[in-house]
């Protein structure tokens, strides 16, 4: 049975990955942090704590619906996710878009686990 | 030759080398298998090892090969003619480049994801690790130095560039305050940042601003009436210099300690616009214009002042674009880890290599066609700045679908300050990061921010202050050419302990070994027995300094020497483990 899709669009922070030169320079040197990680802890309180929360969102939804759902996370800044945050009018973060259609932009985790249910019910009822 | 020409050839090669030489080894000797469970999947943890689609992937490779290498080192190699720079960048990549870079995802899949340290530790020696180590740690200061001499000294002292850098950053840093903390949508966000650079860079062109920083570097016209000159302080750092050095230093000292989100990462995400749209324009502006080379010569002399002989010297002038040690740190360690199934390796690593070789023939386009003639080229900057070669050329292209040439020269010249200060400012974090770790617990004050990054900072302004750049420039390709002989070796015993065909990885290490190891000790010998004794007749050598000149020479021959040691313990520790029986590996101690 072809999964929920359900994309969302959240500006992620980048450590200092975001030079793969320097973090590959890091791995090799073994210098402690891991170079995704590096960087990371420099970011605002308030959006880490946000980050985390998504996080939190994401895995909760990926373990009780399991290959029910599939996930994509998109960060509106890359290329194909701008072009899909324009095609969604994601303009709030994070914004989660349900098989295409249905569009949620705040952090109602009860809300956003109903519509996924709505959208599962659908599908079965319309095999 | 028309520029349509060299890009066919590019085209070919493509061709060829992909999908006929790449794809036979690929199904005669790697064999990958589709069903194979790579590390990513064997050891996913979301951070090092995720599985990720090789369209992401073919990205994240090429983003991370592509920087200023194969733009500035193919824009240098030209002094030996056109011809020359061409077949190497062409035979390079079709023989050695993509092979390097395939085999090092390759080894790193079959290898559980080991980093080449490890990987080395295992196969050849456990010195072998430091000796990476060691390569890595001058392999970052020659990067801060040629980059920094391009920054610093050609870019930010040509008038029409620097407000345009800063407004730049100053555009990055509200994109930074507008995404993190004002929480705005990203595509108004976008839109406002760009349109505000392109502002900036047109400021930049106008009149009064370009009076104002004639000013501050107290330009004067040269003697030959078209040359802007600027008085010398000390050494042979003129005003113009000393300026665009230290404005270079200060922004990558904000880069190293300021937070990411302030400073690096948007800087970076709207740089990324500025590249992207820059090259866009370039590459229409070259088709729609195509034009041939003029006079610029096919071959001009074997030995080329400044740079040395053809052979060995031009292997390691142009790295990036044809071979490169620094794509299998990339392969081995990033991309390995990431890899879905093993039969997406040869697109994504071979792939990118053959891309970046044709990013390679646009550079050299810009050197080679731009000007319409040798001596166009020379006037533009020559070998000696390869910058400005790189955003004249850039200009002239982008002048043929409409962009004034003005406009187009500030921008090429804010496209590759920001392309180069991206990696500038991370590798002063890193090099804060290293010193911190390594000296933190003796001396204390090492793990202070700002004295980690001003240390940081201080050598790399001495490097740049006292050597020359294609010195410099000839060093950091021949550390990565050095890298690249470690990966072909180290791929070669892989294959020979699997019992698997290893011709076609150990003939390019041979060649790219005794290659690099001339190429050193050349260096070492023009600067201890061909350059040092000229301070004896300092006037007939015309050298400014001889204190300066001296300095550099020594920095040169050691940094070679060291390089050439380097190697020799690596093939030493090699071939005693070549010489093992099959499928044993080099017995070392924990």
């Amino acid at each position: 049975m072809k999964p929920i899709q359900i994309d969302v669009f959240y500006p992620l922070p980048e450590g200092w990955a975001m030079c793969n030169a320097c973090e590959l320079l890091l791995s090799q040197a073994n210098l402690g942090q891991t170079p995704g990680q590096r960087g990371l802890d420099e970011y605002p309180p308030d959006l880490r704590e946000e980050l985390q929360r998504l996080s939190n969102t994401i895995y909760t939804l990926a373990e009780k619906y399991q290959d029910q759902v599939q996930i994509k996370v998109w960060d509106p800044r890359s290329l194909q996710g701008m072009l899909k945050s324009i095609r969604y009018g994601a303009r709030r973060y994070p914004t989660f878009i349900i098989n295409g259609q249905v569009k949620l932009t705040d952090w109602d985790s009860s809300k956003l686990d109903q519509q996924v249910q709505n959208a599962l019910e659908s599908r079965n009822s319309a095999l | 030759m028309n520029s349509i020409i060299a890009l066919l050839i590019g085209v070919v090669a493509i061709g060829v080398g992909y999908f006929v030489y790449a794809k036979s080894i690929n199904t005669n000797v790697i064999q990958p298998d589709e069903k194979k469970a790579t590390p990513a999947k064997m050891f996913m943890d979301g951070v090092d090892f995720t599985p990720a689609n090789r369209n992401v992937l073919f990205g994240y490779q090429f983003k991370s090969i592509a920087a200023l290498g194969p733009i500035l080192g193919p824009i240098i190699a030209v002094q030996w003619g056109w011809l020359p720079a061409l077949l190497w960048i062409v035979i390079g990549t079709f023989f050695i480049g993509w092979v390097q870079d395939y085999t090092s995802i390759m080894i790193g899949v079959r290898e559980e994801g080991q980093s080449f340290g490890a990987l080395s530790y295992r196969l050849i020696s456990p010195r072998s690790r430091m000796i990476l180590l060691i390569f890595i740690y001058f392999y970052l200061w020659l990067i801060m130095g040629s980059f920094g001499v391009q920054v610093g000294y050609n870019l930010l002292t040509k008038v029409t560039v620097p407000l345009g850098v800063i407004i730049v950053i100053l555009v990055g840093v509200l994109a930074g305050q507008m995404t993190y903390k004002w929480k705005q949508d990203i595509i108004l966000t976008s839109v406002i940042t760009v349109v505000l650079s392109f502002l900036g860079i047109y400021l930049s062109t106008l009149e009064p601003v370009r009076n104002f920083f004639s000013s501050i570097y107290s330009y004067t016209l040269g003697t030959d009436g078209k040359t802007l000159v600027s008085p010398t302080l000390f050494l042979t750092v003129t005003q113009a210099k000393l300026i665009g050095s230290l404005l270079m230093v200060a922004i990558c000292y904000f880069g190293a300690v300021l937070p990411i989100w302030r400073w690096a990462q948007p800087i970076n995400y709207v740089a990324f616009w500025i590249v992207t749209l820059g090259i866009l324009a370039g590459v229409i502006g070259l088709l729609v214009w195509h034009p041939g080379m003029g006079d610029f010569p096919a071959f001009t002399t074997f030995n080329v002042t400044g740079l040395g002989p053809l052979w060995p010297i031009l292997f390691v002038t142009i790295a990036c674009g044809a071979i490169s040690g620094w794509h299998s740190l990339v392969s081995s360690s990033g991309t390995a880890r990431q890899l879905e199934k093993e039969t997406d390796a040869l697109f994504v690593g071979g792939g990118s290599m053959f891309l970046e070789m044709f990013f390679a023939i646009v550079a050299f386009l810009t050197a080679t066609v731009a000007f319409g003639s040798f001596q166009g080229y020379k006037d533009a900057g020559g070998g000696a700045a390869p910058a400005n070669v790189f955003s004249n050329g850039l200009a002239a292209f982008m002048s043929k679908i409409g962009v004034p040439t003005n406009f187009g020269q500030a921008y090429g010249g804010v496209f590759l300050t920001l392309m180069a200060l991206t990696i500038m400012y991370l590798v002063v974090r890193f090099m804060r990061a290293a010193s911190s770790e390594a000296l933190g617990e003796k001396m204390p004050i090492m793990r202070n921010v700002h004295v980690g990054t001003i240390i940081a900072l201080v050598f790399t302004l001495a490097l740049i202050w006292l050597v020359p750049f294609l010195q410099i420039w000839v060093m950091f390709g021949a550390a990565n050419q050095l890298m690249a002989s470690l990966a072909l070796l180290l791929v070669t015993l892989w294959l020979k302990n699997k019992g698997k065909n290893y011709q076609w990885t150990f003939w390019p290490f041979v060649f790219m070994f005794i290659t690099t190891i001339f190429a050193l000790l050349y260096k070492a010998y023009e600067a201890f027995f061909l350059n040092l004794p000229k301070i004896n007749d300092a006037v007939t050598n015309k050298i400014a300094n001889v204190t300066q000149f001296a300095l550099a020479q020594w920095i040169i021959g050691i940094v070679a020497l060291v390089l050439v040691v380097t190697a020799l313990f690596l093939a030493w520790d090699a071939m005693k483990a070549f010489r093992q029986p099959k499928a044993e590996p080099a017995k070392v101690k924990a």
